[in-house]
């Protein structure tokens, strides 16, 4: 509660004078929290309880934008900013939205470890909050690394986006650190998950054989996600308001309307009650519904076994071992595959045919998780067989905000 | 018992314990006569005509006859006074049951510089006041067909401009005088009622109507007495920290002591919308047509089969008259009696209203009373008490930019989103949009005024007024999306509630002192306590079990998505000096001082000064007053200012639930311990004159204004965390303007009668500092304020060769398209009376300079469904099918970018518009009625209006005013609002 007792010489004055109860004079403001009131151990839980909420926000916001640009999903609606991410024009002042949430999530985690150093002093160490803190330090850094084309940190100057895979890295070694000082479930929960964001981001940096490494560790079956809830609006996944109450994304279009009936990358038609195919949002696009998200409160994975393993799979391939690749990817194929829904193994002998089988399996395992769009960008940086085209001719990553452009001073006149 | 409670229940009971009947003094006479027009000897109606030193007086009647019983035996003054007259007195001794016979002759005095207004230290002479202030009087509210105060005021006076933001009946509108001061803050006027401060913004946005009503409608017309417009900083300084968005007092209609006078008002109408004509499309954007061979669209999917063809529709739900608009029946009610002993009078009014929309399920009922109520238990003392209550239950369509709404659906034909069912076979597109009519959005408004007013004068050079006000709102808004709703099957309700409690004492002092034949002084002080007072809850609830009608406990999901529960207190004090000169010059110089608890903990008072100075030309001997009768001199400069929002200056987090439903902190605010008030300094100059006896009259104003310190949301950069602006006082903004009040009696002869009347209004806005801002984005597309533009303006991408005949070029950045509201303002009135009996009104507004931003046409274009653009889509696609034979030479560059149908050439910033237009507000034809045909009564008369007769603009939309009131209050935008009605009203007046 928020209670203020300012300009009190004028109130009173005037309050005397006008010989009105003493009462009227007190002004409040419930519900907001003071920041001082945050500077105590008993405020630790919700402070990373905030750090969760900031990243399923931010998480909300990316996997639609992302997945528009990144050809995981089509813009059949009305919104202006999604119709340009669909045509591959990223500008600045579209991006306002999402480099806020995603910065949000970045900055409550890491100046919430500093406040929560300073609170919990010696038990900073051995507090599991302290470890998920950083585990939310560190994905909410591998978001930003995976779509910003520049980094900036605390209103800095703009550096290369790969400071966002170090910041990350070094905060899942600190959680793997705190972790492995704790016992029971939680050691090993808090651990796979570090290991897990730890495995991608040293892939990002090129660090491969370690990526790998980390990755082994991550049981096929784990998976860590940003929950999403129907407890309140903000908890909400609204990709999937956006994708059944309203139909402003579609999978019409998308090289994943060719797919048909792989688990990874749901989706169906809609018909109209009198049997036309239901159009999107903007009444002329073909509406084709995904479904891996179907309530408002379904999470959405970040990090997960099976993407360890086509994460080692590229591993392999980038060690020229295209068997050990194959077997990874199948490996992962085999663990979703349902008599409905089967997922035969697939083969490649050369690398040539195995990097285009790794990057839509690797797409369809992370199908609609904020993280295709990454991937379209690195490989368009390589050469073949490795290259992918889609984003050739497109705008590659997310800028720096016009926001931040024009607040931060670093980047004014840039 | 709360606080409000005891306060309503004290009203009540004081509200009712007096008799109501008039107490018969013992030695008492009776006087009546006529008032009449000096020169053209026309009677003169509603005028008050008082003996003076007593409480007894009457109002004349429609032929100018007045009767007022109870006088006080002995030799009396009789004074007649009507705004726009010269006050008249005449002397008489009445004999104790006997009738005196007083007639009564006055002058016509446009601008009437005896005339008393009242400030905030006092009732004080026009002559006096060295600002600008506006008159409304009783008789232009009779005359106007407004259906409440915002209309009232609109085009009236100049400096005073009014949007409405939708036709439903009961929708709120936007209130600006004079420019927008403030860039972050309420530019709303402080409003004052009987001197009760009322609150004078929004109610909340009603969920799927996203509209809101102003509480200031709920004070009826018919019980208005006039209106004073205060309108800048130079004159609003004694009202401290809130005022400088200007000041507007209305004061309600008093009894005067005599026999009881009745008045009822009986009036029936129609509301339709058969006028609306979008250019080129006859079926108005299927509003006026929904069954018949105008029901298609465009097929613009380039990669469609059927690329360039028709597509034709059925809606299913269409009406059995063929089309959605249908004329909606207008009733009103209202009586009042008043009268009163020389002890007490009272005013008692009813009001009951009823309002059809064009829309089956748009209504606004409403009904209240007022009690006006004067006790004098002493000479030297005058307790007035004013309590009314007036409720409201407005049933809102769901309008403007909601997937789920009415008007949306209905005019994107084709591209709809009710979907549905029931149509012939020989269509493939089959639309269900009554579906949008189920919805069923209502706020339910109970607005309650209450003021204790004591008026203390013991001696003939000292008054002292205090005043104790309660303004008690309290709206509920609710929105029921049914069971089994074609675009929700499972239902949903909002609800919220909101109640707004304004309580405010005033006190203030005034002593007169007469130095001789000269030379004379006023001092005043005084001081205010301002409390406000929000609750406000609102929840969403999803997921009903069944069909029926649900309540919160209905649903499967509830979620409380805000509670509000915020005290703020704003406390001054003032004082004032008054100097004048041979009663014809005024040097006035005062100071106010205010504490507000939204200011930040570091901040310490606030000092507002003003002086002004006042100069009656006309009052020397040299002055040709024979011909030239009034001219008055007026200067005045002046600080008020705006306090930011409540506790903008702390820092906080919100509570906020994550992580699975666990408890948890998110950044809210960044927080500025420096945090202080905008300061508005204005400087003023004008006069008023009259002259050719009251033939043509004047009123000219020239204003100044500088606001500075200007609190300006600043941006912090999003990677520091804390996303939402911080208030700063950076800023500057600076307006300057002209207005004109003119008003000229072309005939005055008793059988015929014929005036004009122009109100001008010119104003230019800029944003002269912004910190380090580059700019501010006011809440609204497009809508930006920037250094060296008008506060707000509109930047987005510019089609820079529009109309040359060629592939469009657009700006690589956003540029200035125009402002958002409009920088001149012109409203022409006539009045025409007949032998007396017949009088015809009209009053016509020009609103030129504003822009407003089109998205109805832009959305329905790019679907294939903008019938504007039809002609030029099919060259699009022939061009694009490559057919040279049907080139786009002819096409300008705007319709190229308006009307494309590459989805990459479609560009939202084209439809930014100039919002120019004229409208006819109104025109009313009275006739009064021979006493004859209606015995028994003073008075009576039939009066036929018309609102919204006439419209013009190039503005491509449906209505130029239209805005999105969910969007922002200083940005606007048409999405999809029903444009404004024209209503057509029969009335019947009578007093006896």
């Amino acid at each position: 509660m928020t209670t203020l007792s300012v300009s009190r010489r004028a109130l009173h004055l005037v309050g005397a004078a006008l010989l009105v109860g003493c009462n009227s004079l007190d002004v409040s403001n419930p519900g907001p929290i003071n920041d001082a009131d945050l500077d105590k151990a008993s405020a630790m839980p919700g402070l990373v309880t905030g750090m969760s909420f900031d990243l399923s926000r931010a998480m909300d916001v990316t996997a639609q934008a992302l997945a528009i640009m990144a050809d995981e999903l089509y813009h059949g609606g009305s919104y202006t900013n999604e119709g340009l991410f669909n045509r591959g024009i990223v500008r600045p002042e579209d991006v306002n939205g999402m480099w806020g949430d995603m910065h949000r999530a970045r900055w409550v985690a890491e100046s919430g470890i500093t406040r929560m150093k300073a609170v919990l002093g010696t038990g900073f160490d051995t507090s599991p909050l302290a470890a998920r803190a950083n585990i939310y330090a560190g994905l909410s850094n591998r978001l930003l690394g995976e779509a910003v084309c520049s980094a900036v940190i605390d209103g800095g100057p703009a550096q290369d986006n790969k400071v966002h895979f170090a910041r990350a890295e070094a905060s899942f070694s600190e959680a793997v650190r705190i972790a492995s000082g704790l016992t029971g479930a939680i050691r090993d929960s808090l651990l796979r998950v570090a290991y897990g964001g730890r495995a991608s981001v040293r892939a990002w940096q090129g660090k491969w054989t370690e990526a790998a490494a980390d990755a082994a560790l991550v049981p096929t079956s784990y998976v860590f996600v940003a929950p999403f809830s129907t407890n309140t609006v903000a908890e909400n996944n609204d990709l999937a308001f956006e994708t059944t109450t309203r139909s402003e994304y579609t999978v019409f279009n998308t090289q994943w309307a060719q797919v048909f009936r792989d688990p990874r990358v749901p989706w169906d038609s809609v018909k109209t009650t009198s049997g036309a195919l239901a159009v999107g949002q903007d009444g002329r696009t073909t509406f084709f519904r995904q479904r891996k998200y179907t309530t408002l409160a379904a999470d959405i994975p970040l990090v997960k076994g099976t993407e360890m393993l086509v994460l080692r799979a590229e591993a392999a391939l980038r060690a020229n071992d295209v068997t050990g690749a194959m077997a990874l990817i199948n490996q992962a194929r085999a663990f979703q595959n349902t008599a409905n829904t089967p997922l035969p193994p697939l083969t490649a002998t050369t690398a040539a045919q195995a990097w285009p089988i790794l990057q839509r399996e690797r797409g369809a395992i992370t199908w609609l998780e904020s993280r295709r769009f990454w991937d379209l960008r690195r490989w368009n940086g390589e050469a073949a067989p490795i290259k992918n085209s889609f984003l050739e001719t497109r705008d590659k990553c997310v800028p720096i905000s016009l926001n931040e452009r024009n607040s931060n001073p670093n980047l004014r006149g840039g | 018992m709360s606080f409000v409670r005891r306060w309503i229940v004290a009203s009540a009971v004081a509200a009712l314990a007096p008799t109501l009947g008039p107490a018969q003094a013992a030695q008492t006479g009776m006087v009546q006569g006529k008032v009449t027009v000096e020169g053209i000897g026309r009677p003169l109606a509603n005028a008050m005509v008082s003996v003076v030193g007593t409480q007894a007086g009457a109002q004349t009647n429609d032929v100018g006859e007045y009767r007022i019983t109870g006088v006080p035996a002995g030799p009396r003054v009789i004074r007649v006074q009507r705004i726009g007259f010269s006050p008249a007195t005449a002397n008489v001794t009445v004999q104790a049951g006997q009738t005196a016979t007083v007639d009564l002759v006055v002058k016509e005095a446009p601008v009437s510089l005896e005339q008393v207004v009242v400030t905030a230290t006092g009732d004080v002479r026009r002559k006096e006041i060295t600002n600008s202030m506006a008159t409304i009087s009783a008789e232009a509210i009779q005359n106007a067909p407004v259906a409440n105060a915002q209309q009232l005021l609109a085009a009236q006076t100049p400096g005073v401009t009014v949007l409405a933001n939708s036709g439903q009946p009961g929708a709120g509108g936007v209130i600006r005088l004079r420019a927008t001061n403030s860039i972050s803050q309420s530019n709303n006027p402080i409003i004052y009622v009987d001197g009760v401060r009322i609150y004078s913004g929004n109610t909340p946005v009603a969920a799927n109507a996203r509209q809101t009503m102003l509480p200031l409608n709920d004070i009826r017309s018919e019980d208005i007495e006039r209106v004073e417009v205060v309108k800048g900083a130079a004159a609003t300084t004694l009202y401290g920290t809130e005022a400088s968005g200007g000041v507007i007092q209305i004061f309600t209609k008093r009894g005067r002591s005599g026999k009881p006078q009745w008045n009822i008002d009986v009036t029936g109408g129609t509301n339709d919308l058969d006028y609306l004509n979008v250019k080129g499309d006859p079926t108005a954007v299927f509003l006026k047509e929904c069954r018949g061979p105008n029901m298609y669209g465009l097929d613009v999917v380039t990669t469609s089969a059927t690329f360039g063809q028709q597509v034709k529709f059925e809606d299913a739900t269409c009406p059995s008259s063929n089309k959605w608009v249908k004329t909606g029946a207008v009733s009103k009610y209202s009586a009042s009696v008043g009268g009163g002993s020389e002890l007490m009078q009272y005013q008692l009014a009813g009001n009951v209203s009823d309002e059809a929309g064009v829309l089956e399920t748009s209504r606004y009922r409403t009904g209240g009373f007022r009690g006006n109520f004067t006790f004098r238990p002493t000479s030297t003392l005058e307790i007035q008490l004013n309590p009314s209550y007036q409720r409201g239950n407005q049933q809102w369509i769901a309008d403007g930019n909601l997937a789920n709404g009415f008007l949306l659906n209905v005019a994107r034909g084709t591209a709809g989103n009710y979907r549905g069912s029931g149509c012939s076979s020989a269509v493939t597109v089959c639309m269900n949009n009554r579906a949008a009519l189920d919805i069923n959005t209502t706020t339910k408004t109970d607005h309650y005024i209450s003021g204790l007013a004591l008026n203390y004068a013991p001696a003939e050079w000292w008054t002292n007024r205090l005043t104790i006000g309660f303004d008690y709102n309290n709206v509920e808004n609710r929105s029921t999306i049914p069971f089994g709703h074609l675009r929700n099957a499972v239902g949903q309700l909002i609800e919220g509630d909101w109640t707004r409690q304004f309580l405010s004492v005033d006190y203030a002092t005034t002593m007169k002192k007469d130095f001789g034949s000269s030379l004379t002084t006023s001092t005043s002080f005084g001081g205010q306590l301002f409390q406000d007072n929000l609750l406000s809850t609102s929840v969403t609830a999803d997921e009903f079990s069944g069909p029926g009608a649900p309540v919160l406990t209905s649903a499967a999901r509830r979620t409380v998505t805000a509670d509000t529960r915020r005290k703020v207190v704003n406390a001054g004090l003032f004082f004032q000096e008054q100097i004048g000169w041979k009663d014809r010059a005024f040097i006035t110089a005062g100071l106010r001082v205010d504490g507000n608890s939204a200011f930040g903990q570091d901040f310490g008072l606030q000092a507002y000064p003003k002086l002004g100075v006042s100069y009656v030309l006309s009052d020397h001997d040299f002055w040709p007053s024979e011909s030239f009768e009034t001219f008055k001199l007026r200067a005045a400069v002046g600080d008020a200012g705006k306090a930011p929002g409540a506790f903008d200056a702390v820092r906080t987090w919100d509570p906020i639930a994550g992580d699975e439903a666990k408890p948890g902190f998110s950044p809210n605010q960044l927080g500025n311990t420096q945090l202080g008030p905008e300061r508005t300094r204005e400087m003023e100059l004008g006069f008023e004159a009259s002259a050719w006896a009251g033939r043509m009259s004047m009123d000219l104003t020239y204003f100044d204004t500088r606001t500075t310190d200007a609190l300006i949301q600043v941006r912090y950069p999003p990677s520091q965390g804390f996303l939402n602006r911080q208030l700063e006082n950076l800023g500057e903004v600076h307006n300057q303007g002209l207005e004109v009040r003119t008003e000229v009696g072309f005939i005055r002869r008793a059988k015929l009668d014929w005036r004009g009347r122009l109100n001008l209004t010119h104003t230019k806005s800029e944003a002269t500092d912004l910190g380090d801002e580059p700019l501010i984005s006011a809440g609204g597309t497009f809508t930006e304020v920037r250094k060296g533009y008008p506060v707000t303006s509109l930047f987005a991408r510019q089609v820079k060769n529009a109309n040359a005949l060629a592939a469009p070029i657009l700006s690589d950045t956003n540029v200035f398209l125009g402002q958002t509201f409009p920088d001149r303002v012109y409203g022409l009135g006539s009045t025409l009376t007949l032998w007396d009996r017949l009088t015809i009104d009209g009053l016509g507004e020009f609103q030129l300079g504003a822009s407003n931003i089109n998205a109805v046409g832009y959305q329905n274009a790019l679907r294939g469904n903008w019938r504007p653009c039809f002609a030029a889509q099919g060259k699009m696609v022939a061009a694009i099918k490559g057919n040279t034979t049907a080139p786009l030479a002819d096409l300008t560059a705007l319709e190229r970018t308006r009307c494309a149908v590459d989805r990459t050439q479609q560009y939202f910033d084209a439809w930014v518009e100039k919002a120019d237009f004229f409208r006819l507000r109104y025109v009313t034809a009275t006739y009064r009625l021979p006493s004859r045909w209606v015995r028994g009564v003073q008075g009576a008369s039939l009066t036929f209006s018309g609102r919204n007769l006439f419209y013009s603009s190039d503005y491509s939309g449906l209505d130029p005013e239209s805005a999105d009131q969910a969007d922002s209050q200083v940005g606007r935008r048409e999405y999809y609002q029903l444009p404004q009605l024209r209503s057509f009203q029969l009335s019947f007046r009578a007093n006896w």
